[in-house]
């Protein structure tokens, strides 16, 4: 599985309705596309939203988003780098 | 008197016990009409013909039964058999378990008939015959008291094939056994000529082929001295046997040869097997539709109907009555009164009525309904749609039975424009699968403010035990919109006044009394009396065949041939059948008429049907078995040369063939038949018309039957019906296929593989269906429709992308069409998702169609991506059908769309699309940006495009003789595909792989890539038509390679295979 970046930009914000309710429609699709949610990183000011995913590529994240009706500006593929841990721990 | 001859004749063979039984057994006859008595009294039995049947099944057999099989037999086809398995066994019960003594026992698994201590006439018959040549007289005497008729008399049930097939093969042995007693009984009883020549006679009735039979009836003729009738029955016997079995009469000669020449005697013309015996034509009265009496609830809901029909839209809560009650109650009457109310305020009837004995011919009554319309009535708009049904009206197909049913809703909505229509289904409980379904899709579709209504009728039990009815109805009820009327029987006043108008000085009280009030029954005691001037308790369908036996001979002659049609017939077709000329068949028909046994269904279709079922019933009683089985046969012959020419008929051919017991026909029908109902989509009639022919090909020769076999499982497969059974249809194609191959049939092999191939792209992983697919259209049930449809058009356009579940989003969109065209709202998901899955069926004009369609409502509404991924499909089929020029053109178009979609995907496939069409067109520098949008492809990570792309270039190679290109471009296809697992993808770029390995000599690798097409083909799962096709033409073409080395097929006949169409149903 690839880990993949969708980012969204919203104008108006997003509410936290909003995207509340982008979630019920957005879930099911990527579950059925075979994809899962990690997590999400939304602006404090609601204009932009970051999620990442696991698929087996960025299209299947781009077929699932447009399959829901959802918007965004681009997907791409990441390569996650986590902090070494130190010596002393 | 008869009685206790038998009882004397069979007391020896009782133990002590079973004697103490014999005093007041629970007797049952099955020769003849199934009979139960304890003691004395006959018992009334179930009025579900099912039930009766399932009784004498048991009694029959004797033995325990397998409730599979038995739900096999009766009720293959409702959704609940073990219900109605159930239910039957409920009615036996208390009709044959005694106290203390339970006849009819059940586990969890099997049931059985404890036959112990009660007296079953056909083991009697067995105990009694033993061996015919010796057995004592007096007991062949008392075997002979107990043929009351033929096995089970009357339980026909031509729609349970299974039982059908066993019920004729039991007649047959029981006829072979009733043959032996009577020949022993005419040898024997050389000093009673009068005794003998009667046994003659019904051992002619038994076998009307048995020479010897004949021969004897000659004989002993002669000897009574009746030699002017010895010598006519010769000449009928002769011509008969000619005729049908074209055998030489050597016995029949010989007896003609001993008949003593003497002076015609003043004995009367005998009675001959073809030839029936002149009776005074005592009823000769004319007779018109009978008076309506009573019935004052029902007739206002008539006018009820009529009043809201002709205001239109007052009859919008329940456009539908429904005439309910059991046979000669009067239904049909009602529906008579019904026509001529309507037509009496200037509406239009269309009418028609289905049978039971075609219940495999889809839409039969809706095309007898339509059929009379001119056709300056019917739009020229329509005239395609419709001509699936009436071809007379068009030359088109259909890409679903959507579009079908639309056309016929939007005829009479237009005819409802024009004048009150009422569309009039009698005897629903015969309707067939695809027939009720329009009929609710109709009702559905004509509400407030339509001039269309609906009336039927049906009998009260065989209503429930059709499944496709019962759920309309019961859906109805739901909707509210079915008035349901069950019609009682007359009281006493209004069946003294019916009694009357029949015969004016009947006794109406004694009537009453015989016919419990039913007016058939009425009238055929009035009938009676009026004929015998004498009230009888004859049961209803005796009255009727004394009736039928007064008939005037030319007439009556006439009857066994219309009965066994087996529903209204036209002039034409009966004269073709009974090859008399016209003026004397039109007389025949007159004389029917005049006596009220056929009548006109409608004036202008110059059709006849008998004026009721129970009278074709007893008019077809009257034949013997073997007799029917020449009937069938003849009706047979003369339907083949028809049928060829209009494959409509295949039904009816295939359903005489059957009866006639010639399955080469029989088979063959079927699967014309079974193919007429796929291209007209009534997939269940094509499913019970395949198993119907695989019974048949079983019989035949095994080259024969292989091929036929091959070609019903293909049917089978696509009429996708045969969920859950897929494991067992799967063995049984593999096991075609190979002893197909191995007797060199490739043809049929091929057919074989294709079925399989289908079979597994069909059934898929249903559970996961279940789950997560039908999640979203489980949350759309429980919505408003609007809201309900989107969801479902939405759960099925999803999984139509996804390549996956095909079978349950079909269902959804079939469920979203539906509630879309009632509320009247257009989805854009519904064409869209169409074109999709017709794309994956490899059905590229149909997919375009509805892809076009969806772009339109997609640009209308601004749905930009739905805009786009329209033309980008129709730009796919474009390249996939071998029309580059059109797919740059396309191109033209998607680039902008695709530019709206910012940074996704979209703009780099049209560039690779654009690339693939300017490569396909050998233009120069195509190459070079195929290389380009390749690159760009992987640099998005859109796996799947970069498979098509890649593997669409390679096929371009592989034509084009460049097959090392070629398996680059599918190795990197496969790679790309195997990431995302896609299936589809993966399966073409391996199939390219064996092709250019087999093009490139390289036997090893090819057979690697073989052994995974091999495995994908057996695997299952949903595998698009492309993917498919070229997987088997891979193997086919591996199959013939490597065997027959060094002979290497041509690059472009491999790249031709890989777009072949798959063998597909629709025509």
């Amino acid at each position: 599985m690839s880990q993949i970046i969708v980012e969204q930009t919203f104008d108006p914000p997003l509410t936290p309705e909003a995207h509340a309710h982008l979630r019920t429609r957005v879930e099911p699709c990527i579950e059925q596309h075979g994809v899962a949610w990690v997590r999400s990183y939304i602006a404090v000011d609601g204009r932009r939203l970051i999620c990442h995913l696991e698929a087996p590529d960025a299209e299947t994240v781009r077929a699932a988003f447009r399959s829901a009706g959802a918007r965004f500006d681009r997907a791409w593929v990441t390569e996650v780098r986590e902090p070494q841990p130190s010596a002393a721990v | 008197m008869f009685e206790l001859a038998i009882r004397r004749a069979l007391l020896p063979l009782f133990t002590r016990t079973e004697q103490v039984h014999v005093a007041a057994p629970v007797q049952i006859r099955v020769l003849g009409q199934l009979a139960v008595f304890r003691g004395e009294h006959q018992m009334p039995l179930p009025h579900s013909k099912k039930t009766r049947a399932l009784l004498g099944y048991l009694v029959v057999t004797g033995r325990p039964q397998l409730r599979e099989r038995l739900c096999d037999l009766l009720w293959d086809g409702p959704s609940d058999p073990r219900g109605g398995l159930r239910w039957s066994l409920s009615r036996i019960r208390p009709l044959i378990d005694e106290p203390g003594a339970r006849r009819v026992g059940a586990d969890h698994e099997r049931v059985w008939f404890d036959a112990r201590g009660a007296r079953i006439d056909l083991l009697e018959f067995r105990q009694l015959v033993g061996d015919a040549r010796t057995a004592e007289l007096t007991a062949l005497e008392a075997a002979a008291m107990l043929m009351r008729g033929e096995l089970l008399e009357g339980l026909d049930l031509p729609g349970c094939y299974r039982y059908h097939a066993w019920c004729s093969a039991e007649r047959d042995v029981v006829r072979t056994l009733q043959g032996r007693v009577f020949r022993a009984l005419t040898e024997r009883l050389a000093d009673r000529p009068e005794d003998a020549l009667s046994y003659a006679r019904a051992w002619v009735a038994a076998d009307p082929f048995a020479q010897p039979a004949h021969a004897h009836v000659i004989r002993l003729l002669d000897e009574l001295g009746r030699v002017s009738d010895a010598i006519d029955y010769y000449e009928n016997c002769r011509g008969m046997l000619a005729r049908e079995i074209g055998a030489a009469p050597v016995e029949i000669e010989a007896a003609r040869r001993r008949v003593r020449r003497r002076a015609p005697e003043a004995h009367a013309p005998d009675k001959v097997p073809f030839q029936a015996t002149a009776k005074s034509d005592a009823a000769g009265e004319l007779e018109d539709v009978p008076p309506l009496v009573g019935r004052h609830v029902e007739i206002a809901a008539l006018d009820a109907l009529v009043e809201a029909t002709t205001a239109g839209g007052g009859s919008a809560a329940s456009p539908l009555l429904l005439l309910i009650g059991e046979p000669g109650i009067g239904k049909t009457r009602l529906l008579q009164e019904l026509t001529a109310r309507v037509r009496a305020r200037g509406g239009t009837v269309l009418s028609g009525r289905p049978f039971e004995a075609e219940m495999v011919r889809p839409y039969g009554a809706w095309i007898d309904a339509l059929r009379p319309l001119p056709l300056a009535r019917v739009p020229e708009t329509l005239r395609s749609a419709l001509s699936p049904l009436l071809p007379q009206w068009g030359d088109g197909s259909l890409a679903d039975r959507q579009e079908l049913f639309e056309g016929v809703v939007a005829l009479l909505a237009k005819l409802g424009a024009e004048a009150p229509v009422t569309l009039i289904l009698d005897d629903l409980h015969w309707l067939d699968e695809a027939s009720a379904a329009l009929l609710h899709f109709a009702i559905r579709e004509h509400g407030a403010g339509s001039r269309v209504s609906f009336a039927t009728a049906g009998r009260t039990i065989e209503l429930e035990e059709n499944a496709a009815v019962r759920g309309l109805v019961r859906a109805l009820r739901r909707a509210r919109r079915i008035t349901e009327l069950e019609l009682g029987p007359l009281d006493t006043g209004s069946t003294a006044m019916l009694a009357r108008a029949i015969a004016p000085g009947a006794d109406a009280r004694r009537v009453y009394a015989d016919s419990g009030g039913n007016p058939l029954y009425t009238i055929e005691v009035a009938r009676a009396l009026a004929r015998q001037g004498a009230s009888t308790t004859d049961t209803l369908d005796r009255l009727i065949a004394e009736r039928l036996a007064d008939l005037p001979p030319s007439a009556r002659e006439l009857l066994p041939w219309a009965a066994a049609l087996g529903r209204s017939f036209d002039l034409e077709l009966l004269s073709r059948v009974v090859e008399v000329k016209p003026t004397e068949l039109t007389h025949q028909i007159a004389e029917l008429e005049r006596h009220r046994v056929l009548q006109p269904t409608d004036p202008s279709s110059g059709a006849y049907d008998f004026t009721h079922d129970l009278i074709r019933e007893g008019a077809y009683r009257q034949l013997s078995g073997p007799r029917r089985r020449l009937v069938h046969q003849h009706i047979a012959r003369v339907l083949a040369p028809l049928s060829a020419a209009e494959d409509a008929l295949a039904a009816d051919l295939a359903h005489h063939a059957a009866l006639a017991g010639d399955s080469t026909t029989a088979a063959n029908a079927c699967l014309a038949a079974g193919d007429r109902c796929l291209r007209i989509f009534a997939r269940k009639e094509a499913a019970e018309l395949a198993t119907r022919g695989l019974q048949h090909a079983e019989r035949l020769p095994t080259s024969e039957q292989l091929r036929l076999k091959a070609e019903l499982l293909r049917l089978l497969v696509h009429t996708q019906t045969v969920r859950g059974r897929e494991r067992e249809i799967e063995t049984e194609i593999t096991r075609v296929t190979r002893a197909a191959e191995e007797a060199g049939m490739a043809a049929t092999a091929h057919v074989g593989l294709h079925a399989l191939a289908y079979l597994h792209w069909r059934s898929g992983d249903f559970v996961t269906a279940a789950t997560e697919s039908l999640r979203s259209a489980e949350a759309g049930r429980a919505a408003d429709p609007r809201t309900a449809a989107h969801a479902f058009a939405d759960t099925a356009r999803c999984l139509a992308h996804l390549e996956r579940d095909l079978e349950p989003a079909n269902e959804l969109l079939e469920e979203a069409a539906g509630i879309a065209a009632r509320i009247g709202v257009e989805i854009v998901d519904i064409p869209w998702a169409r074109g999709l899955l017709r794309k994956l069926e490899g059905e590229y004009d149909d997919a375009e169609r509805h892809l076009t369609n969806a772009l339109e409502i997609a640009r209308a509404e601004q749905h930009a991506w739905a805009e786009c991924d329209c033309l980008t499909q129709l730009a796919m089929i474009d390249l996939e059908t071998d029309r580059p020029g059109r797919a740059l053109e396309r191109c033209a178009e998607l680039r902008p769309a695709a530019q709206k979609m910012g940074e996704g995907s979209e703009l780099p496939f049209a560039a690779a699309l654009d690339a693939l069409a300017r490569y396909a067109l050998g233009q120069a520098g195509a190459a070079a940006e195929v290389d380009a949008a390749v690159t760009e492809l992987r640099q998005i990570d859109a796996n799947l495009l970069l498979a098509y792309t890649l593997t669409f270039a390679a096929e371009i190679d592989l034509r084009g003789g460049r097959r090392e290109a070629a398996r680059a471009q599918a190795a990197g296809a496969l790679e790309a595909a195997e990431r995302v697992a896609g299936r589809n993808m993966t399966v073409l770029a391996t199939a390219i792989l064996a092709c250019a390995s087999l093009a490139q000599s390289q036997h090893d690798a090819a057979s690697r890539f073989v052994d995974v097409l091999r495995y994908e083909l057996a695997r299952g799962g949903d595998l698009s038509s492309r993917a498919q096709n070229a997987a088997v033409a891979a193997v086919s073409t591996a199959i013939h390679t490597l065997d027959t080395t060094p002979v290497t097929p041509a690059a472009s006949q491999i790249g031709s295979r890989m777009t072949e169409r798959p063998v597909q149903h629709s025509g």
